[in-house]
């Protein structure tokens, strides 16, 4: 996923999803997006969103719209680690 | 009460799960003397002093999903509404969550065991249990009562 011109501050995600066998690893350009994260992340862990199951990214417990830039959540740490959820769309 | 290969697996699990409550201004707290329970000290990320206390009972992991009920206080009751928090599914009368995550849920719902829905048995099921109730505490309105 690293860019192949990506700046010396590029970023380092890094997304836990508690049914992934390890986390997800990439480095990226700071103006990228949360959506493009949770894409590769979703991809990596062999998932797929349908219409009962939904999946997004958490950082500091708090959801991420997609349209975050990831160096915004970073900030001067140039790394930011993500939990990915996994939303049952079901209920009585 | 799990077999001698559950409790090892869930002790390999649970590890895992106590850091991510305690992350999220929680605790988990294996029950004295009941093999396989659970319970899960836990709050909305915008209202910390809003404690919810969940019993997760484990029969056979990670093979089958927990048994998940709200209680007032370790060793109380959960047939108390103002345990529970106002959140779509969790039900108070029939004080179960009918979602597909929790024992209660697939016994009313068979269907859910195939397909998307299908109980997990890779990675950690129990962090993934203990994030489910986490992000839906995150989005409760309150307490059902």
């Amino acid at each position: 996923m690293a860019d192949q011109n990506k700046p010396a501050t590029a970023v380092k995600v890094t997304v836990v999803f508690p049914l992934g066998i390890k986390p997800f690893h990439a480095e990226v350009a700071p103006t990228a997006i949360v959506g493009t994260v949770l894409s590769e992340a979703m991809t990596f862990f062999g998932v797929k969103a349908d219409g009962q199951t939904v999946y997004y990214l958490t950082h500091k417990g708090q959801r991420q719209a997609g349209d975050v830039k990831i160096g915004d959540l970073a900030g001067h740490a140039h790394a930011v680690e993500f939990n990915m959820a996994k939303e049952l769309i079901q209920g009585a | 009460m799990p077999d001698a290969e559950s409790l090892l697996n869930l002790a390999q699990d649970q590890g895992a799960v106590g850091e991510f409550l305690r992350e999220n201004r929680g605790d988990l707290v294996p029950a004295e003397n009941e093999p396989g329970v659970f319970w899960l000290l836990m709050s909305p990320v915008g209202r910390p002093n809003d404690r919810f206390l969940a019993r997760l009972v484990w029969t056979s992991y990670p093979q089958a999903p927990p048994s998940v009920r709200f209680h007032d206080r370790v060793g109380g009751t959960f047939a108390v509404p103002c345990a529970w928090p106002a959140i779509s599914g969790y039900r108070i009368g029939t004080w179960d969550i009918c979602k597909p995550f929790t024992a209660e849920g697939y016994a009313l719902h068979p269907e859910w065991r195939q397909g998307p829905t299908a109980w997990p048995t890779v990675g950690n099921p129990f962090l993934w249990v203990a994030s489910v109730l986490q992000n839906d505490l995150n989005l409760s309105t309150g307490r059902a009562g």
